[in-house]
């Protein structure tokens, strides 16, 4: 028992970086004010997200108390819980167990196996209620509160939500030690991790699936109908009936007497029994399937053995050859970064391919591209595609975190920085002509002007000089180096967040540029050379930033984690003792920089997803004397064409917008009318079609009857 | 010719120096071996050398060239061999050793010359075309050697170059060296195996707590010390005591008369 809690004491420290905050904090007080931002962000966005869930809870439980299913709120957050733990602790445990770095250490002491398992256990099961206190402990004492729950109650739920995540942890840990047992997986930490990510785009794609299913259909009255009348809870085991164990320990708590009993004890008991079982066969094969021939595979290529074969191999090459044929194989070679940059530049083309061979979207593409519009906007969009997929791919913005503990290469190599990172832009150029070459064979047999296609190729490799090149000025400024698993490198880089927001503005501008020449008139051929002109423009002030920072490469800490691996900024001396930092707005950014604009980012995000649901509470429906008004949108009345009353809102498809609950604002295919806008605060209500010559509306104002009247009335006397 | 005028680097913005005020002088043609206890500052001296930590104070010059100020002239006239051979593991070692010749532009007909050369000594010729992962510790320190000596750079900075390999390659290695330097080239390198040091260096140099304590030839060593030892013993004495000294006045002296004064102390 002491050396597991010595050992679990250990893994707590090294997991949370205990000592080491300790240690510059408390000891040697040193920036303490970011503790305290830190603790400010937190009880900030801790309170947001606690009080938005917190209402969402009470209205839930409001709800389930007019449908006789008071415990509702209960099971909800224990499902979410185990689901959750059960989810991650996938992936947590794996890496814990398998791919953490201390087992080299710890396998050779003299401590049992099961020890090291259990205190291996207790620190995921410690960092799992991370998770689970705050998605159950609101739901208890919102249902304890108002149900007036008695002091059984109040001394249960704490122990059994802390039991909670046990039983998930112990299934999914049973099923990795007998796949590592039973598999090579334990030596390959990559491949597994490939496997995870495949498995958790699968799942990705399911719920996207499934949710636009239940976009198109919505949920059958009858259906709830008949849930509800079973009495008393009786949604609850339905519901529960996926995962019962989670049915069992809500249940404990919000049935009376006898009953929860029982159901405590198979909580218990099922809990114990997964404990059981871990155990068992961690006894049994934790070691066999961790030991054993770390080997790699040998890359096969024998024959160049020999002098004659080898001179092929090492025949000289310009510098920049050699520099972009390193960003391929470092990319290539390294499953987690193959299979990152793959997913971003294969699935979103093959999304397209599915979406439009699927459904009558091909026929309406056919239309869509004979319009004479199409052209332009088909050559833009498609350039824009071809210029944005590497990016998203975060192939530029990561260049340089992803060389990491290697990157102390790049600084001793006589390559100049600019050189090296001019190499990086030209592979992210080729990334995307090749990319956007594949895209046009997929896209030009399903409608797209051949002639758009070429254009748009042609016009995307030179969008992406900016794009690339800016992306590239942002990983120079604030990469990454000092990272363990290559995910922390791709995707975990908040420098794919900056670049993002940074593009995104620029290209509502240019889009908004190239509407407002269209709007004036300009001929195609015109705007096109416009664009391609201002890009180039672009391309030469991003590359000649890129090339300005460029010098900042030789000033990062590559080797050694810790305080080492930090950035030394430009630190001026002083004769005498201590280093003088000089302060300047440009030392500024370039420390804090980073921080600072993922932070706007996020915010910036956040209030753009959350204008949406803002939106969908506060939408109005404006009746002007001659005009509705709603969103951005204004009609007025002579352009009315035609106006229908529905009693509701048409099931809809092919959602291109946002729809949340029963609201929904975007372009919708609407069942039995057409494509057209959907501008609907509750789409249960009454709808007024308007039709206009460029095409529909729906809109849900209230008393939509009235509203439909005046309008009749007042198109007709116009008409007169 | 390297020269070091008082360099300092500090990890912690001052509090303490990594490498405190340090003056070298490195001829050309000079195999220097620098020693010094863990800890002493020689990998971060190493480092200041060939551009992967900027020092605080002081400057570098190769051969009348500012390391700092002109790095890339620089850069093309040295190879860098770090402590732990972490090289480009996904590559293969002849992919890694044709990136660093392509860098450095060797020409073809050198480069073959070279690698064929190198690959016999190392005994690397059958494991090169396979990935630097599957290789050993000792093979992996092997290849990033053979691709520090493929430029054949006027300036070798080397950071503990022989832990690791076997004592045939050690030999080879050592006179490798020597006709390195035989052609004009110069050796900087860092180690902790003295009787190496002490046959293969033209001089060496000895640094603790990042000051330097002690720089000279064997003779000129030895002389100073007015004792016939080996390099083991002066280490030894010169690293042993915990006393800060002067640079006229070496550590073992300043580390004898502390501990007379503790022990006249403790008589009383
Ligand atoms: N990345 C780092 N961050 C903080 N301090 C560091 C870092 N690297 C080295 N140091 C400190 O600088 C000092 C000198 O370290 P250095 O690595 O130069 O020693 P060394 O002489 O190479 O030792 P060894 O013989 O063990 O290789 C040590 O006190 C060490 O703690
Ligand atoms: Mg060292």
């Amino acid at each position: 028992m002491k050396i597991f809690l010595i050992l679990l004491g250990v893994f707590l420290k090294q997991q949370f970086g205990l000592s080491a905050a300790y240690d510059r904090y408390v000891r040697r007080k040193e920036a303490l004010w970011q503790p305290f931002l830190a603790l400010a962000g937190f009880i900030g966005v801790g309170y947001l997200l606690l009080t938005f869930y917190l209402r969402l809870l009470n209205s839930l439980h409001n709800v389930s108390v007019q449908l006789n299913q008071p415990g509702m709120i209960v099971l909800l957050g224990f499902l979410l819980a185990q689901m959750i733990v059960l989810v991650f602790g996938l992936f947590y445990l794996i890496s814990i167990f398998y791919f953490s770095h201390d087992l080299e250490l710890l396998v050779p002491l003299p401590i049992p196996p099961q020890i090291i398992l259990g205190a291996k256990l207790g620190l995921v099961v410690i960092s799992e209620y991370l998770t689970v206190i705050p998605l159950t402990l609101p739901p208890l004492i919102i249902y304890g509160l108002k149900q007036e729950a008695g002091l059984l109650y109040w001394l249960l739920s704490p122990i059994i939500m802390l039991l909670l995540p046990l039983l998930p942890l112990g299934l999914a840990g049973i099923a990795i030690v007998l796949l590592m047992r039973f598999t090579r997986l334990a030596h390959r930490p990559d491949t597994v991790r490939v496997i995870l990510m495949l498995i958790f785009f699968g799942i990705t794609i399911a719920v996207s699936s499934i949710s636009a299913f239940f976009d198109s259909r919505g949920v059958v009255p009858d259906e709830v109908a008949r849930l509800l009348s079973g009495g008393p809870n009786s949604l609850l085991s339905i519901v529960g009936r996926r995962f019962p164990p989670a049915l069992w320990g809500a249940l404990a708590l919000v049935e009376p007497g006898a009953k929860a009993g029982l159901n405590l004890a198979m909580f218990l008991l099922i809990t114990a029994l997964s404990l059981a079982g871990l155990w068992f066969v961690a006894r049994h094969s934790f070691y066999q399937g961790l030991l054993g021939s770390g080997a790699v595979p040998k890359k096969k290529s024998r024959q160049a053995s020999g002098p004659l074969e080898r001179e092929m191999l090492i025949s000289p090459r310009p510098v920049l050859a050699a520099l972009v044929s390193r960003e391929w194989l470092l990319i290539i070679r390294n499953p987690i970064f193959a299979m990152t940059a793959a997913q971003a530049l294969i699935i979103p083309p093959l999304l397209l391919f599915i979406a439009v061979i699927s459904g009558n979207s091909l026929a309406q593409l056919r239309q869509l591209a004979a319009l004479p519009e199409f052209q332009l906007w088909g050559t833009l969009g498609f350039a824009g595609l071809v210029a944005i997929n590497p990016i998203i791919a975060s192939i530029p913005a990561t260049a340089i975190s992803r060389e990491g503990m290697l990157f102390w290469i790049s600084q001793v190599i006589p390559v100049a920085p600019r050189i090296q990172l001019l190499a990086k832009l030209v592979f992210t150029l080729v990334i995307a002509a090749v990319i956007g070459a594949l895209m046009a064979v997929v896209l030009i047999p399903l409608g797209l002007p051949a002639k758009a296609a070429g254009i748009g190729l042609i016009l995307g490799i030179i969008f992406a000089v900016p794009l690339a090149a800016l992306s590239i000025a942002v990983d120079t400024l604030w990469p990454r180096l000092n990272w363990v698993s290559p995910q922390q490198a791709m995707k975990g880089n908040t420098n794919n967040l900056i670049v993002m927001a940074l593009i995104a503005g620029l290209a509502y501008l240019l889009i908004r540029a190239a509407l407002f020449m269209n709007k004036s008139g300009w001929d195609m051929s015109y705007i096109i050379s416009a664009m391609g002109i201002i890009f180039l423009l672009l391309g030469v002030g991003a590359i000649a930033v890129m090339y300005r920072l460029a010098p900042l490469l030789y000033l990062q800490q590559s080797f050694g984690i810790g305080k080492g691996a930090e950035t030394t900024a430009p630190a001026r001396v002083r004769d005498g003792g201590k280093l003088r930092i000089r302060f300047s707005l440009w030392d500024l950014f370039y420390r804090y920089g980073r921080i600072i604009l993922t932070g706007l980012t996020i915010i910036g995000l956040a209030i753009f997803l959350g204008r949406e649901f803002i939106m969908g509470v506060t939408l109005e429906y404006e009746f002007g004397p001659d005009y509705v008004k709603f969103q951005n949108v204004v009609i007025p009345y002579e352009e009315l064409v035609e106006v229908r009353l529905l009693e509701e809102v048409p099931p809809l498809s092919n959602r291109v917008g946002t729809s949340i609950g029963n609201y929904r604002s975007g372009t919708f295919t609407v069942e039995g009318i057409g494509r057209g806008r959907v501008v609907a605060d509750d789409r249960t209500k009454p709808a007024l079609v308007l039709f206009t010559n460029k095409g529909f509306y729906i809109i849900t104002p209230d008393n939509a009857a009235e509203r439909y009247k005046e309008i009749m009335e007042k198109t007709e006397r116009m008409a007169e | 010719m390297l020269q070091l005028k008082g360099v300092s680097k500090s990890y912690d913005r001052g509090k303490t120096w990594a490498v405190d005020n340090l003056n070298l002088e490195i001829n050309s043609g000079e195999i220097f071996g620098f020693l010094g206890p863990n800890g002493a500052g020689k990998t971060t001296t190493l480092r200041t050398i060939v551009g992967l930590l900027p020092p605080d104070r002081g400057t570098i010059v190769f051969d009348g060239i500012d390391v700092w100020k002109k790095p890339l002239v620089a850069k093309r006239r040295i190879s860098f061999l770090p402590d732990n051979p972490n090289i480009y593991d996904r590559l293969t070692g002849l992919e890694y050793v044709r990136f660093i010749a392509d860098v450095y532009g060797v020409p073809a007909k050198e480069r073959r010359e070279r690698l064929e050369r190198l690959l016999h000594i190392f005994d690397m010729a059958a494991a090169a075309p396979d990935l630097i992962k599957s290789y050993s510790h000792g093979m992996r320190q092997k290849i990033a050697l053979i691709a520090a000596l493929i430029p054949q750079p006027d300036l070798l900075v080397l950071d503990e170059p022989i832990t690791g390999l076997d004592p045939r390659s050690v030999h080879l290695f050592k006179n490798l060296l020597h006709e390195h330097c035989r052609a004009g080239g110069t050796v900087f390198f860092s180690t902790h195996i003295l009787d190496v040091a002490e046959r293969l260096c033209d001089r060496v140099g000895i640094i603790r707590k990042g000051r330097l304590i002690a720089c000279g030839t064997m003779e000129q060593l030895r002389r100073d010390r007015m004792a016939d030892t080996t390099l083991e013993t002066l280490f030894l004495e010169l690293t042993e005591s915990e006393a800060e000294t002067t640079e006229t006045e070496t550590e073992a002296e300043a580390g004898k008369r502390e501990r007379e004064k503790e022990r006249s102390r403790e008589d009383k």
